[in-house]
């Protein structure tokens, strides 16, 4: 692991992987076109190795096309690789049947889309707890209830739970994405360009918000940005750089 | 826990411009053909059910369906008149009874029915408040006329001339209402009747006025013989029967030429009805003698046959609609894409994105039910009165 605010790349396989960090990625291959595996256009991504510890802040930087993004999926399981292995909180998603990704996913980790991808049809309240309504892995409690109503006093959000997420701001409508992601205490939270469409203020602000909850929660951040005034925030930033140029 | 019906309940009330509109053509759809169903089984009770208790009827000869209309149901044109002279032909067979009929005024608008008191026990008739008339002047109303011109027993109605440009026409004639009709459920409640007589006094065939033969006004007589005195047009007929002008009236020319709209005929039995419609047919009795069950059983098969072609027209236009609405549900998923693609991306299974959908269209359809039983429970309470007010004028 490198120090906080040193750039790494991405590293060769070492070895056998054990699986003990955080987030551990280790010589995946993943093409958009399975099927059509001659074709060097369709490669997507081919990523050595990748350890992220335990609550650590990691920033993803790179150009785009690089697969910052895929990455962020195959995290997540939304995509899966053709070769390597992809092992978060000790779980070799990977190697899980689609429904038990899909389980995994809603229950240890959170998201943050770049275009925040709110229902526009539900209050800020419903939307905090929409994970909740989508899936039978999570249920929606008194005590649910009232952690989402801190999470949005301390988001800021307090006097606006009952408003269309419609009717707010691009910084308020922000830190409702972060409190959707953030309501089930995931251990991995996974953020594309959170902050992108934000004023630098407000970038400060959404970001001091984000962190003060992973710490309380002490899980890990994984987050794709181009914005690189932000950088010094993070412990770790892996550049994607290399990636692109081979 | 999956909340589809809260998730879909929020979703229709957010877009509730779109729900309304869906749940208002699932509405119309069901809701037309059941409805349109419904009145017409109601007015072939009804017109059946009226024309049951009317064996026979007489009238002049032209359109039968308009003198059934006119007489039995009191819509519809006044048809030509016949003479007392054919009622009192028909008495004379000693086949059936008769109770005439005449028509064509009407009392703010409510019609006036010139009969006889026989009418009323025919028709099982019972009065609610005061009693029958039985003298000249006097007017009995059905419950729904009395409750919609707010007239009971004591006060007095006025009919209508006959024409606002004829100022030769009859005069209005004031009447005294003695007596409500209890409701009964026919074009009956709506009427207003009197006795025949005042009837023809409201057409201007009997009347009344001052005594010629001891006025002063040389003006108002024109001639003046040891016989006979003829009026000048100055001599001012009375426009209300009371009890100091009532002796005054008098009806000029042969009773048996005075009009009526028609009559029902009541044969003694089914012979005696069905030699009465053979002399008819032999042209030895004037006018038409009808079975007014058999001209709205025509009627009733014309209207059935229209209906079957609006039920064509309804599966047609449901067929659209409910394609419509498919095109409605495929375009507005289209436009959810990117949240469903989201729900997936947060860890909901595919089968989320099937039952919020499902919650979605049952709420519609649950809606549209609960509309459309309403809309029948509805249309079953008024069914009875709109048919009344579809066919009763």
């Amino acid at each position: 692991m490198l120090h906080p605010e040193e750039r790494s790349s991405p590293g060769p396989v070492d070895g056998d992987y054990t699986g003990n960090a955080g987030i551990a990625v280790s010589d995946i291959r993943f093409f958009y076109d399975a099927s059509d595996s001659s074709g060097a256009d369709r490669f997507s991504l081919h990523l050595p190795r990748l350890e992220i510890s335990p609550g650590e802040r990691v920033a993803i930087i790179g150009p785009s096309g690089c697969g910052k993004t895929t990455l962020l999926s195959l995290l997540t399981g939304i995509l899966v690789p053709q070769s390597g292995h992809v092992v978060v909180a000790g779980t070799e998603i990977s190697r899980l049947a689609d429904s038990e990704r899909r389980r995994f996913r809603i229950t240890r980790m959170g998201l943050v889309f770049q275009s925040l991808a709110l229902v526009e049809y539900l209050d800020v309240f419903d939307n905090i707890l929409h994970a909740y309504r989508i899936t039978s892995a999570l249920r929606i409690d008194e005590a649910v209830r009232s952690r989402a109503r801190s999470l949005a006093s301390d988001l800021g959000l307090e006097g606006k739970l009952h408003r269309p997420v419609g009717a707010l701001s691009q910084g308020e409508r922000q830190r409702v994405a972060i409190g959707r992601a953030l309501l089930s205490k995931p251990e991995v939270l996974l953020a594309d360009e959170a902050t992108g469409n934000l004023d630098p203020a407000n970038k400060g602000r959404i970001l001091d918000l984000l962190f003060a909850q992973l710490e309380r929660d002490r899980s890990t951040l994984v987050a794709v940005t181009h914005d690189h005034e932000l950088l010094p925030r993070f412990d770790r930033v892996v550049d994607f750089r290399e990636i692109c140029e081979t | 826990m999956i909340d589809s019906f809260y998730l879909a309940t929020r979703y229709l009330l957010f877009h509730r411009v779109r729900s309304l509109t869906v749940v208002a053509c699932l509405v119309l759809v069901t809701a037309l053909p059941i409805g349109l169903d419904r009145i017409l089984e109601e007015s072939e009770q009804q017109l059946m059910a009226r024309a049951a208790t009317t064996p026979l009827l007489l009238g002049s000869k032209g359109s039968s369906l308009d003198l059934v209309m006119s007489t039995v149901y009191f819509g519809g044109q006044t048809p030509d008149p016949i003479s007392l002279a054919e009622i009192e032909r028909i008495e004379e067979t000693d086949l059936a009874y008769a109770i005439p009929i005449q028509m064509g005024f009407f009392a703010r608008g409510a019609p006036i029915v010139g009969t006889t008191v026989d009418y009323f026990d025919y028709r099982a008739l019972s009065l609610a408040k005061g009693r029958s008339f039985a003298i000249l002047g006097e007017s009995v109303l059905g419950s729904g006329a009395a409750r919609r011109l707010g007239l009971g027993p004591g006060d007095s109605l006025t009919s209508s001339p006959e024409s606002f440009f004829d100022l030769a026409g009859a005069y209005p004639l004031k009447t005294k209402v003695v007596g409500v009709l209890a409701p009964s459920g026919t074009p009956d409640d709506l009427a207003v009747f009197v006795d025949l007589k005042t009837a023809w006094v409201m057409q201007g065939i009997g009347h009344g006025h001052q005594d010629l033969t001891r006025v002063q006004d040389p003006t108002l007589v024109i001639d003046r013989d040891a016989n006979n005195v003829v009026a000048s047009a100055k001599v001012v007929e009375y426009q209300e029967i009371t009890e100091s002008n009532r002796d005054s009236f008098h009806f000029h020319g042969e009773p048996s030429s005075y009009p009526v709209s028609a009559a029902i005929i009541v044969p003694d039995d089914d012979r005696a009805g069905t030699l009465l419609l053979g002399r008819f047919v032999d042209g030895s009795l004037g006018g038409q003698l009808i079975r007014p069950r058999a001209i709205v059983g025509e009627l009733m098969n014309t209207i059935f046959r229209i209906k079957e072609v609006l039920d064509l027209a309804v599966v047609i236009v449901g067929t659209a609609a409910v394609l419509a609405l498919s095109l409605v549900f495929a375009l507005s998923f289209r436009l959810r894409e990117q949240e469903l693609q989201t729900n997936f991306e947060i860890g909901a299974s595919r089968g989320t994105t099937a039952r919020l959908l499902a919650a979605e269209i049952m709420l519609l359809g649950g809606a549209s039910t609960v509309c459309v039983v309403l809309v029948l429970v509805v249309l079953d309470r008024f069914s009875a009165a709109i048919v009344r007010g579809l066919f009763v004028t």
